[in-house]
């Protein structure tokens, strides 16, 4: 079962195309949801998600980063896309119907 | 100072490594090195060393809380989720833990059984050198009463053994100190190496030398306790009157294990039996036990002295010695078969009750699935892999199965002492709890779990997720197939020990029932040797007086537990080869007493003065083997050189109606009867059924009067016979509460199942009715489904109790036939259960409005 952390990492590497790697990513989930993140929060999901095959690893040899080592870009396996699919259309059919809540509530 | 030295600590690395792969290290470092850079820019050297240090450790702590707290709600969703859906279906929940429950406890049980039953005789440390000598005959019988000659002989002519001694189960006798008198029955005679091949662990005294001395005895804890109180035991005197000698104690051992076949309270010499009887080869006497060398193969040593018969018996000889290891002493005793069948069968059966209540878990599990469907779709939309469903179902059996296992412990526990009390053991569970107890039991609690939770979560899992969140889906017909045959397994479980049951329980009416050719109803036994047979007439007569005394007599034995075994020649035998008799002695009246029907000749009788000594009965069976139509008058030599009277040849004057002086177990054998009075042990009085306790009163009278300072202990003879079936009276009421408990088990599956069955067809039936069907014809159609099955598993379990029965029944010599009745009955049973459990559903569905019933979903 996907946490709500894994949810938003699926969407942001995948918003991130071919500039997904550590910093980056965390970066992105930190501009999505406004908030800071430890970095064990961002890379335990993160390490979940690989070994659950939702994501998967590149080493890109151009882009070395200053140690000399290869930089690790993360991508979405066929399977992460699916499953970002089904989630993007389960929370569809949630939310369809409703309105804008923050309206709503205030009436 | 260089950016570079704003390095994190490199020991977190070592940690996460355990987390986490070479790539994803690679990831956090860069991240963790950005976030050091930045705190470099920003703040003076040591607080950016601080932080980024502090970064570091945090990314560990987040990292791993991260981790632990997924965990943690996964595992918390499961157990929340389980424990609702327990709550939410009560009936199926009761009915699956009830199951499990019963299942398990009798697996406990029956498991603390035949541990016990393999674990006898295993406390001996020598005990895989330890053999038992049989002798084995060329038609495959045996026998482990052999010559006392043997042992000392193998010891003396073979090095390959170690030790050996001869062990006489003596018949008994009254033992004395001070005052005390008691009427001890088990006292063993032995040889001094009896304490070297066998471990009795000792209190007192030096197992080497215990029995080093003719005139020392070596008696339990419970005895010493008995004669001595407080006092200690060893240098006591004990008088024993059958040996008219006094006896040193030189030991006292524990009390003997339940598990051991060896059960004394008394050991001495055997050298009492006399010089001469222990050294011939022609009889059979009692067990002899070997220790063999360490590494000496026993089937080599079996060929090696495979002609020990024909070099000191006679050539022609055809019985072989044979080891039995002690370890198998218990399991395979001849005379007594079947020890180890019975444990397989009771093994089998604890393994069915538990499978079947495996099955109402998986039946009941699968027939729910449209109502977890959802659950699972829901679970995978969201990202639940297969195999994580799959753990959680399975879970949640382990969890419903660690939970019966607590309830059946706790059942057990309660049991056990009605379950010792029955089967005689001393079985304990709790008390005597040890780790590998305990993890055998979770063992198979999870077996349990995972065997019952495996064909519904492989099952559950494999739903597509879409579909099942479609309302309109239907599970209606989704493995039923597996369902039905799971349900005929079980009911054919359930059928062939109804079977089992029915014919066990028959074959013990036909031995109760049985025409024993002699009486056995309120005779009342009593020891006499040695003090009152000189007096027995005077008794006899003192007693005959009385009120509610019928009859009197005495003998060497009782009629149906005759040990003595004889070989006879007689005048006119056409081949001249000993035919091989059982044989006592019995004084006048005897054949009256017991109601012993002589169809040829006559009884003994006082106005013939030469019955005493020259005088035998011999009954049909004898008669018969001897070829004689009219056998009276005819002479029978036996010439036992241990038996005085044998010296004199003894005429036939009658022949008495066979009758069943062993077990029904054996053939009646040819016996022969004399009167030599010096041999008679036992007086039996048959009273009168309706003064039972006045006649008690008058007996105890007579004997404190006949022979003072003795205790009056007395038997009743039906119990006495009854002793001989307690194993099989046992069997039979075991089978009789296991295979009610596995109907039960299978009803309660039945009932789930037939209740989620009319459920699914609630709109049906509401249909049906509307359209006229009457309540009977729709209590039929939803009867007739499950009657099918119920038919078929009666087919499937009947050639198989049939044959496991025909097997059981070869034990005895005597027994009832296996006819149709048993199977048809059986099959009755099973189907009018069925028909009561279902019927309660479908009634319910039957009468309910059909309104109600259209409306529903």
């Amino acid at each position: 079962m996907l946490s709500r952390i894994e949810e938003i990492l699926l969407l942001a590497i995948w918003k991130l195309k071919d500039n997904a790697y550590g910093i980056s990513v965390r970066e992105q989930v930190e501009s999505d949801t406004g908030v800071k993140w430890m970095s064990g929060a961002i890379y335990a999901p993160l390490n979940r998600l690989k070994k659950n095959g939702y994501v998967r690893t590149i080493q890109d040899k151009n882009s070395a980063k200053k140690g000399g080592r290869p930089r690790i870009y993360y991508q979405l396996t066929k399977l992460g896309k699916k499953k970002l699919a089904t989630i993007q259309e389960v929370n569809q059919s949630i939310w369809m119907d409703v309105p804008d809540l923050k309206k709503e509530f205030k009436a | 100072m260089t950016i570079r030295e704003f390095r994190p600590p490199r020991w977190i690395w070592f940690i996460l490594r355990w987390f986490a792969d070479d790539e994803m290290l690679d990831s956090m470092e860069e991240d963790l090195e950005a976030r050091c850079a930045k705190a470099a820019e920003k703040y003076g050297s040591l607080k950016a060393r601080i932080l980024c240090n502090l970064q570091g450790i945090l990314l560990i702590v987040s990292f791993s809380i991260e981790s632990f707290l997924w965990g943690i709600t996964m595992f918390r969703n499961y157990i929340k989720v389980a424990f609702r859906h327990i709550k939410r279906r009560k009936i199926y929940s009761f009915i699956n833990i009830l199951g499990l429950t019963i299942g398990m406890a009798c697996f406990i049980l029956i498991g603390l059984w035949v541990k016990d039953e393999l674990s006898f005789d295993r406390f001996h440390q020598k005990k895989d050198r330890i053999y038992r000598v049989l002798n084995r005959g060329q038609d495959g019988w045996a026998g482990f009463n052999i010559t006392y000659a043997l042992g000392p002989a193998l010891k003396a002519e073979y090095p390959e053994v170690e030790e050996a001694c001869r062990v006489c189960l003596w018949y008994g006798s009254h033992v004395k100190y001070q005052d005390k008198i008691y009427a001890e029955r088990n006292i063993y005679l032995s040889d001094p190496s009896f304490f070297n091949i066998f471990s009795f662990p000792f209190i007192r005294g030096n197992p080497e030398t215990a029995l080093s001395d003719k005139y020392s005895i070596v008696l339990t804890e419970q005895m010493a306790q008995k004669y001595f109180g407080d006092e200690d035991a060893i240098g006591k005197v004990l008088h024993l009157a059958l040996l008219k000698g006094d006896f040193t104690v030189t030991g006292i051992i524990e009390n003997i294990p339940m598990n051991s076949h060896l059960r004394f309270d008394f050991i001495g010499r055997i050298e009492f039996l006399g010089e001469d009887r222990l050294a011939r080869w022609e009889e059979w006497s009692g067990p002899n036990y070997v220790l063999l060398q360490p590494n000496v193969s026993p089937a080599d040593f079996e060929t090696k002295i495979a002609g020990i018969y024909k070099k000191n018996v006679s050539p022609e000889a055809t019985y072989v010695p044979e080891l039995q290891p002690l370890t198998q002493v218990h399991l395979y005793e001849p005379g007594r078969p079947g020890q180890a069948r019975r444990v397989a069968m009771f093994s089998v059966i604890a393994l069915f009750i538990l499978l079947m209540a495996c099955i109402n878990f998986m039946n009941l599990a699968t027939a729910q699935s449209s109502k977890r469907s959802k659950e699972v779709g829901m679970r995978k939309v969201i990202g639940a892999l297969r195999r994580q469903i799959i753990r959680q179902f399975l879970g949640e059996a382990v969890l419903i199965a660690l939970f019966a296992l607590i309830l059946a412990l706790i059942a057990v526990e309660a049991l056990l002492p009605y379950f010792n009390q029955f089967t005689g053991k001393a079985l304990v569970l709790l008390s005597g709890a040890s780790v590998p107890l305990f993890l055998t039991l979770l063992l198979v609690a999870l077996g349990t779990g995972i065997l019952a939770g495996s064909y519904p979560s492989l099952f559950l899992s494999a739903f597509q997720p879409v579909q099942t969140l479609k309302s309109q889906y239907s599970f209606r017909n989704k493995g039923g197939g597996i369902r039905k045959a799971l349900i005929v397994i079980q009911f054919a479980i359930s059928v062939g020990l109804i079977v089992c049951t029915l014919l066990v329980s028959s074959q013990l009416r036909f031995i109760q029932r049985r025409d024993l050719g002699l009486d056995r109803d309120h005779i009342v036994s009593a020891y006499v040797y040695p003090i009152l047979n000189p007096r027995f007439q005077e008794f006899k007569n003192y007693l005959l007086a009385q009120q509610g005394i019928l009859n009197v007599t005495s003998a060497a034995q009782f009629p149906f537990r005759v040990g003595e075994n004889i070989q006879i020649n007689w005048e006119g035998n056409p081949t001249g080869e000993m035919m091989s008799v059982d044989y006592t002695c019995v004084d006048y009246d005897f054949f009256r007493t017991f109601d012993m029907h002589i169809i040829q000749g006559r009884t003994f009788s006082r106005e013939f003065a030469t019955d005493e000594a020259t005088s035998c009965i011999i009954n049909e069976a004898a008669a018969q083997r001897m070829g004689l139509d009219n056998p009276i008058g005819t002479n029978i030599y036996m010439n036992h050189p241990a038996w005085p009277e044998s010296f004199r040849p003894a005429r036939v004057i009658g022949v008495v109606k066979d009758f069943h002086s062993r077990s029904l177990h054996t053939v009646i054998r040819p016996f022969v009867f004399r009167m030599y009075k010096p041999w008679h042990q036992y007086a039996f009085i048959k009273i009168d059924g309706s003064q039972i306790q006045q006649a008690l009163a008058h007996i105890e009278e007579a004997y404190k009067t006949y022979s003072p300072g003795i205790s009056f202990d007395y038997l009743f003879l039906d119990e006495v016979f009854d002793q001989q079936y307690t194993s099989e009276r046992q069997l039979g009421e075991l089978f009789n509460g296991f295979s009610l408990l596995s109907v039960i088990i299978a009803c309660l599956g039945l009932f789930g199942l037939a209740s989620y069955t009319t459920e699914q067809k609630t709109k049906e039936i509401g249909i049906r009715k509307v359209l006229g069907a009457s309540i009977p014809g729709i209590v039929a159609m939803t009867a007739r489904e499950f009657l099918k099955w119920i038919l078929i598993a009666n087919l499937l379990a009947w050639p198989i109790a049939y044959f496991v029965m025909s097997k059981w029944l070869e034990d005895f010599a005597y027994k009832v036939s296996i006819g149709p009745m048993i199977f048809l009955m059986s099959a009755g049973l099973t189907l009018i259960v069925a028909v009561l459990t279902v019927s309660y559903h479908s009634l319910k569905a039957a009468l309910a409005n059909p309104v109600d019933s259209l409306r529903y979903e």
